[in-house]
C-alpha cells in the first residue's frame, strides 16, 4: 500500500510538470521571431557613441546609413541615392525621398546635417574615427547635402556605409535628449526598437513603413551568448536561430550535433599581432622579422583555425582596395628566425608577454608555441573581452603589453581602414614611428586618384614587410551556426543586416 | 536490520507522544538550518575581505569605502549577523551581483527546472531499481542476483556525469535523435533524467534487495511458505509491505544525493536549474547568490528529510531506535 | 585471530555457489592488478608518460587514437585541441585521483575512528548528539559542502582533500562505534577499567587494534567514492588548480569537442571507472577476507 503511494505521487506529478514545460520556455519561441546571438551585448544604443562591430551589428537594423555594402561587395545606395565629388574637399549626396523615421519624422538633408554635426561635436566624444576629415555638412536643398572635408577623402562614400553614416532624427533628439535617445532609439531602419534587457535580450519588430518595404522577419531578437557551450544549449532549446561571431574553435565545438548547421563564408576581418617597437628586443627590425618567420601562419590556419582563414602578407585583405598580390607573405623558416635573432644579439631568444582576449586564447597559445620554436618565450596573458576592448581603445598604447593580438574589420573594404589606427605615429593604436610610413599613409588617405592611391598602398605594404612592425596573420572567414529556420547570407563585411533574412518555417 | 537510523526517536506511546516527537524533529531541523546559515555567513568573511573581492583590482580607496558602507560592512560583526538573520526571515537574500535582481527571485525562477529533473529522475530510478532489487532478492545466489549486483557495482564506480557525456555521445552525436543540452520539451528531459537517475539506482536496488532478503528470511515468512503460500503472493503481501518502510527512508535520503547529482547533471546538459545557477555564481564570484544557493539547497534538503522523518514516525510507531 | 564481527548490517547471503567464488576471485585478481598498475603509473609517471602532459604541438591537434584513420603512433590515444598527448595526461592525472582518494580516505578514517571510539566507548548524550550529526551529514550531499567551501574560500588541493575527508567520516564512525559497543562489555575491557587504566589508553591499546580490519574495508570503499568526488569537482572547475592535470578537468574539456573528438571525453572516463571499480572490488575482497561469514549490504 505504502509502496504504491510512494510511487504514485511522483508519477502523477510528472505529466503535469512535463505538460507545463512543453509550452516553450524560451523567450523568443513565438512564431515569426528571428533570434540572433552575438558573443556579447552592444555597448550602447546611441550609434555615435560606439565604435565596435558588436554594437553596430544590432544598430544597423534600427538605423539606415547613407550607403551600404551589397552582397556582391559593391557600394550601393541606401539613404543616399547617388553621390559625387564636387571637388577635392566636397562630396555631394543626393537623398532618397519619402523616408521617415520610426516616429514619423521625415528623413531629409536637415537630419543628415544634424547627424554629422553631432558626430563631430566634441561634446559627443564619439569613438568613431572614420569621419575624422569631415569638417561640416551643408544643406543644399531638402534632399541634397554636401559634406566638406579638411583634406581630400577619397573613400568617404564607403565610410558612410556603417558607423558614422547613420542618420539620426533631430526633432526626436530635441524631445528626449541624449539619455532618452539611448534608452529608446529611433531611426529609419527596417526594424523598430522594442526593449532591451541587458545581458538578456534586445527586441525589435518590423517597420511596416520602411522605404524598402517591411522586412520578411516580423520580430528580431539579439541575445548575448558568451561561449560555444551556451550557444549549443540555446540552439537545441529553440532559444536562438543564428549564432554569429564564431571562432573556428567554437565552430568545432558546435559541430556534430543534431539540429546544428555550420556555415562559413570568406571574410575580410584581418588578424595581426601588434608589436611595441619601442620595447626592448622589439626595437630591432631583425627581431620583428624573425618573429614573422617563426610564426608559421599556414600551419596555424590548418591546425588551430580548422582551415577557416586565409594567410595575408601584410595588413590588407585580398578583397580590399589597395591589396597588392605581388607582395608575398614571410617565408616560414625557424632556422632563419634563429639566425636573425642571433644577429640582433639574442642567440638564446628572450622573454616577453603576449596578450589576448579570452575568445582568442587558443590562437594565442598556439602562436606562443610557434615562437618558442625559435627561442622566444612569450607568456600568454588572457583578459576578458570587455576589459580587452576598453584597453585597446584607451589612450594608453602600452595597456596591453608589448605584444597583443588584434584584428581590424576593415569594413570600408578599402586598405585605408586596415591601417588607419595603427600605422601613422599619431594614431591611437600606433606603436611605430617611421617617416616613410607616415608619408605613405598620407599618400593613400589624401589622394583622390586611384592610381596614386594604389602606388601608395604598394609602397606601404613593401615597407610593412621590410620593417615588420606587426606580425601578420590571416583574414578570417565569417562563421555561423544555425538551426533549420533562418535563411540569410552575410555580405563580405559580415555585418548582421537582417532585413533580407527569411524564416523557413511557419512557427 | 537496516543501517538507516532515523534519529533518536522515542517510542511514542500515544498520539501526544507522536506529536512530541514531531515537534522535536522540527525544532532540530530549525537548529540545523540556523547552523548552516551561520556557517555560510562566516565562510564569506573567511575567504577574504568581501569588498576587495567584489571590486576590480584597480579600484581606489574611495570606491572601496563607498562600497563597504553601502553593503553595511563597516558595522560591527554582530550587527551584520543579526541583520543577516533578520533578512533571512524576511526571505531577503540580497541582490545578485551578476543579475542585478533580488537573489531569491533568480533562484526561485530556476527552481521548477531542477524539481522537474529531480522528479523525473526519481521516478526513473524507482522504475529501474525496484524490479531489479526484487529480482536480485528472489534469485538470491543465482544469475539474476549476480547480474544485478554486478550492475550495482559498476553503477557505484562510474561517475554519473560521465554517463551523461556518454549518453550525449551516443544519442546526440552518433544517432542524432536527442538534443545534447537545453530545455523545453520532453526530448530535452530524457538524457538528463537518465543521468541523474544513475546516482540513485544502484543504491536503491541494493537496499531493497537486502531489505527484502532480511524480511523474506524471517520467521513468519517461512511459516507462510510452509503453509503453502506461493512466493509471488508472499512477496506482494508481506515482503514488500515490510521492506517498503526503509525504502521510503531511502527515498528521502537519496533526495540529498539527487540534489548533489542535479548540480552536476545540470552542468553537463546546460539545464537551466538552480544547480547550474549555483555553479555560475561560484565561477562569477557572485557572493550573495552563492550564500543564498547553499542555504537554499540545505533548506530543501532539511525540509524533505524532516517530512520523510515525520512520515516515518507517524506511519510506523514501531520505528526502531538509532543504533 | 580475534573474532571480529563486522557489524555492518543488512543481510546478504554467503557465497552460494562455487561458480561465484571463482568468478569473484578472478575479478579480484584483475582488480588488484589494475590497481597496482595505476599506482605504478602514478608514482612513475615521468618515466612512463611518452610526452610532457602540458607540451603543445599544433601539428597534431585533435588527432584521433593511433588505431583510427588520421591517428599517429606518436600519440597512442590521440591529442586534445592544443596538441597535448592524451595518454601522458591520463597517466599524470592518475596522480591526483589516487592522491586525493587516499588522503581523503585517510583523513576521514582518522576523524571517523576517533569519533566512533569516543562515541561508542563513552556513550551518553555525547554519543546521541554525535550520531545525530552523523545522520544529518550522511545524506547531505557532500558536493554541496565542497562547492560551498570552494565557493567561499577558493579552490585548491588541500581544500578538496579536507572537504572530502570531513564529509566522509560517518561510515567509519558508525562501524567503529558498533564494534566498540560490542567490545565494551568484554572482560579485557572491564578488567582494564577495574584496574584503573585511563579511557584514552583503553581506546588506544585495546579497542583500536580490533577495529582496524573494518576500518580498512570502509577505507577502500571510501577511496573509490573520493576519487569520483574529486573528479566531479574538477569537472566543475572547482577542484585543484587548472595547471595540474586531472581526469575531471579532462572530461570537462573533452565534452566541448564531443562532436569532433570523442576520445577526449571517453578515455578519462574509462580511467576513472577502472580506478573506482578496481578499488571497490578490492574493498569487497578485503571484506570477504576479513570475515567470509560477514553480513554485508
Amino acid at each position: 500500500m505504502l509502496r504504491f503511494g510512494t510511487l504514485a505521487v511522483p508519477a502523477l506529478a510528472l505529466p503535469g510538470l512535463l505538460a507545463g514545460c512543453a509550452g516553450g520556455i524560451a523567450s523568443g519561441a513565438a512564431g515569426g521571431a528571428l533570434r540572433v546571438a552575438q558573443t556579447s551585448d552592444p555597448k550602447t544604443l546611441d550609434p555615435q557613441k560606439q565604435g565596435d562591430m558588436t554594437s553596430m551589428n544590432v544598430l544597423i537594423n534600427l538605423f539606415d546609413t547613407l550607403t551600404t555594402r551589397a552582397a556582391d561587395g559593391t557600394l550601393a545606395p541606401r539613404l543616399a541615392l547617388s553621390w559625387a565629388a564636387l571637388g577635392p574637399l566636397t562630396w555631394r549626396f543626393t537623398l532618397r525621398p519619402g523616408v521617415t523615421f520610426h516616429n514619423g519624422e521625415p528623413c531629409d538633408a536637415a537630419a543628415v546635417k544634424f547627424s554629422i554635426d553631432r558626430l563631430l561635436d566634441p561634446a559627443t566624444k564619439s569613438p568613431i574615427v572614420e569621419l575624422r576629415y569631415v569638417k561640416s555638412a551643408t544643406i543644399v536643398d531638402p534632399l541634397t547635402v554636401d559634406l566638406h572635408t579638411s583634406q581630400p577623402d577619397p573613400i568617404l562614400p564607403a565610410k558612410v556605409s556603417l558607423f558614422g553614416g547613420v542618420v539620426l532624427p533631430p526633432k526626436y533628439f530635441a524631445e528626449v535628449g541624449t539619455a532618452g535617445f539611448a534608452k529608446k532609439p529611433v531611426g529609419t531602419g527596417p526594424f523598430v526598437f522594442d526593449s532591451w534587457s541587458r545581458d538578456h535580450e534586445l527586441r525589435m519588430h518590423a517597420y511596416a513603413q520602411h522605404w524598402n518595404g517591411p522586412p520578411p522577419v516580423r520580430e528580431l531578437v539579439f541575445l548575448p551568448m558568451p561561449n560555444a557551450a551556451s550557444s549549443l544549449a540555446a540552439l537545441q532549446s529553440n532559444e536562438v536561430d543564428l549564432v554569429t561571431g564564431l571562432t573556428p574553435d567554437a565552430a568545432l565545438q558546435l559541430a556534430g550535433y543534431t539540429g546544428v548547421t555550420i556555415e562559413s563564408y570568406p571574410g575580410i576581418r584581418t588578424a595581426y599581432l601588434s608589436l611595441d617597437t619601442e620595447d626592448g628586443p622589439l626595437r630591432d627590425k631583425r627581431v620583428r622579422q624573425a618573429l614573422n618567420h617563426a610564426v608559421d601562419v599556414p600551419l596555424l590556419i590548418k591546425a588551430v583555425l580548422d582551415g577557416k582563414a586565409r594567410e595575408v602578407p601584410t595588413m590588407i585583405p585580398r578583397e580590399s582596395f589597395g591589396f597588392d598580390s605581388t607582395i608575398q607573405p614571410f617565408t616560414r623558416d625557424v632556422e632563419l628566425a634563429k639566425k636573425l635573432l642571433a644577429e640582433a644579439g639574442y642567440p638564446n631568444g628572450f622573454d616577453t608577454t603576449l596578450t589576448a582576449s579570452t575568445a582568442d586564447s587558443d590562437v594565442a597559445e598556439a602562436i606562443s608555441g610557434l615562437m618558442a620554436r625559435a627561442g622566444i618565450r612569450a607568456k600568454v596573458v588572457v583578459i576578458d573581452s570587455g576589459t580587452y576592448s576598453t584597453r585597446l581603445t584607451s589612450d594608453n598604447r602600452r595597456a596591453l603589453g608589448p605584444m597583443y593580438l588584434a584584428a581590424s574589420t576593415g569594413w570600408t573594404v578599402d586598405g585605408q581602414s586596415n591601417v588607419q589606427s595603427n600605422v601613422r605615429r599619431d594614431r591611437r593604436q600606433s606603436r611605430w614611428t617611421s617617416d616613410a610610413a607616415d608619408r605613405l599613409i598620407d599618400g593613400e588617405e589624401n589622394s583622390v586618384s586611384d592610381v596614386d592611391r594604389l602606388k601608395a598602398f604598394t609602397g606601404l605594404q613593401q615597407l610593412l614587410k621590410e620593417e615588420a612592425p606587426f606580425i601578420y596573420l590571416y583574414q578570417i572567414d565569417n562563421i555561423y551556426a544555425r538551426n533549420e529556420r533562418p535563411d540569410w547570407r552575410p555580405n563580405v563585411v559580415g555585418s548582421l543586416t537582417m532585413a533580407s533574412a527569411r524564416l523557413g518555417d511557419a512557427r | 536490520m537496516t543501517e538507516l537510523s532515523v534519529g533518536a526517536a522515542r517510542v511514542p506511546t500515544a498520539a501526544s507522544g507522536v506529536l512530541r516527537t514531531v515537534v522535536t524533529k522540527i525544532v532540530t531541523a530549525i537548529i540545523v538550518l540556523l547552523c548552516v546559515a551561520t556557517v555560510a555567513f562566516f565562510l564569506v568573511r573567511l575567504s577574504g575581505d568581501p569588498v576587495k573581492l567584489l571590486l576590480p583590482p584597480d579600484a581606489t580607496a574611495d570606491q572601496e569605502a563607498t562600497l563597504r558602507a553601502s553593503l553595511g560592512l563597516d558595522r560591527p560583526l554582530i550587527t551584520q549577523y543579526l541583520d543577516y538573520l533578520a533578512g533571512l526571515l524576511r526571505l531577503d537574500f540580497g541582490t545578485s551581483l551578476v543579475y542585478d535582481q533580488p537573489v531569491a527571485d533568480v533562484l526561485l525562477e530556476r527552481l521548477p527546472a531542477t524539481l522537474q529533473l529531480a522528479a523525473a529522475a526519481m521516478v526513473l530510478a524507482l522504475v529501474i531499481s525496484v524490479p531489479a532489487g526484487i529480482i536480485a532478492a528472489l534469485r538470491r545466489g543465482k544469475a539474476g542476483d549476480t547480474g544485478v549486483m554486478t550492475g550495482v557495482l559498476i553503477g557505484q564506480s562510474t561517475p554519473p556525469f560521465w554517463v551523461g557525456i556518454l549518453l550525449i555521445l551516443v544519442f546526440s552525436v552518433q544517432l542524432k535523435v536527442l538534443p545534447a543540452s537545453g530545455y523545453g520539451t520532453f526530448t530535452h528531459l530524457v538524457l538528463p533524467s537518465i543521468t541523474l537517475a544513475a546516482y540513485s539506482v544502484a543504491v536503491i536496488a541494493r537496499l531493497l534487495r537486502s531489505s527484502l532478503i532480511d524480511v523474506l528470511s524471517s520467521d513468519y515468512i517461512r511459516t507462510a511458505k510452509a503453509k503453502g503460500l506461493g512466493t509471488g503472493g508472499i512477496v506482494l503481501s508481506h515482503g514488500l509491505r515490510n521492506a517498503s518502510l526503509p525504502v521510503i527512508t531511502v527515498i528521502g535520503l537519496e533526495f540529498g544525493s539527487l540534489l548533489g547529482g542535479a548540480i552536476l547533471t545540470e552542468q553537463v546538459f546546460a539545464w537551466p536549474g538552480s544547480g547550474r545557477l549555483t555553479i555560475e555564481a561560484i565561477t562569477n564570484r557572485d557572493f550573495p547568490m552563492v550564500q543564498a544557493a547553499v542555504l537554499f539547497f540545505a533548506a530543501i534538503f532539511v525540509v524533505v528529510n524532516l517530512l520523510v522523518d515525520i512520515s516515518y514516525t507517524v506511519l510506523d510507531p514501531r520505528v526502531r531506535l538509532g543504533r | 585471530m580475534t573474532a571480529i564481527t563486522v557489524a555492518i548490517p543488512t543481510g546478504r547471503a554467503r557465497t552460494a555457489s562455487p561458480l561465484r567464488a571463482v568468478l569473484r576471485n578472478k575479478l579480484a585478481l584483475v582488480a588488484v592488478v589494475v590497481l597496482a598498475l595505476m599506482l605504478l603509473a602514478a608514482v612513475f609517471a615521468p618515466l612512463l608518460a611518452p610526452h610532457d602532459p602540458n607540451a603543445q604541438d599544433l601539428l597534431v591537434r585533435l588527432r584521433p587514437p593511433a588505431w583510427m584513420a588520421g591517428g599517429t603512433s606518436e600519440h597512442l590515444l590521440g591529442t586534445d585541441q592544443l596538441g597535448r598527448d592524451l595518454l601522458s595526461r591520463l597517466i599524470y592525472g592518475s596522480r591526483i585521483s589516487l592522491l586525493v582518494g587516499a588522503s581523503a580516505a585517510l583523513l576521514a578514517g582518522i576523524i571517523g575512528a576517533t569519533i566512533g571510539l569516543v562515541s561508542g566507548f563513552l556513550g551518553g548524550w555525547f554519543d546521541r548528539v554525535l550520531m545525530r550529526i552523523a545522520d544529518i551529514q550522511l545524506a547531505f550531499p557532500s558536493i554541496l559542502l565542497a562547492l560551498a567551501i570552494v565557493g567561499f574560500l577558493g579552490s585548491g588541493l588541500w581544500y578538496v582533500i579536507i572537504v572530502l575527508g570531513f564529509t566522509g567520516w560517518v561510515s567509519y564512525a558508525r562501524v567503529v562505534r558498533s564494534e566498540v559497543l560490542s567490545l565494551r562489555s568484554r572482560e579485557f575491557v572491564t578488567e582494564a577499567r577495574a584496574i584503573g587504566v585511563g579511557n584514552v589508553t583503553i581506546m588506544r591499546r585495546h579497542l583500536l587494534p580490533n577495529v582496524m580490519a573494518p576500518l580498512a574495508t570502509i577505507g577502500t570503499l571510501h577511496v573509490a567514492s573520493a576519487i569520483v568526488a574529486e573528479a566531479s569537482l574538477s569537472y566543475l572547475g572547482m577542484g585543484v588548480p587548472k595547471e595540474i592535470v586531472t581526469w575531471g578537468a579532462m572530461l570537462a574539456n573533452g565534452q566541448l569537442y564531443l562532436g569532433t573528438a570523442w576520445w577526449l571525453a571517453v578515455f578519462p572516463g574509462v580511467a576513472l571507472m577502472c580506478a573506482a571499480l578496481a578499488v571497490n572490488v578490492t574493498g569487497d575482497v578485503l571484506r570477504d577476507v576479513a570475515d567470509p561469514k560477514a553480513y554485508r549490504r
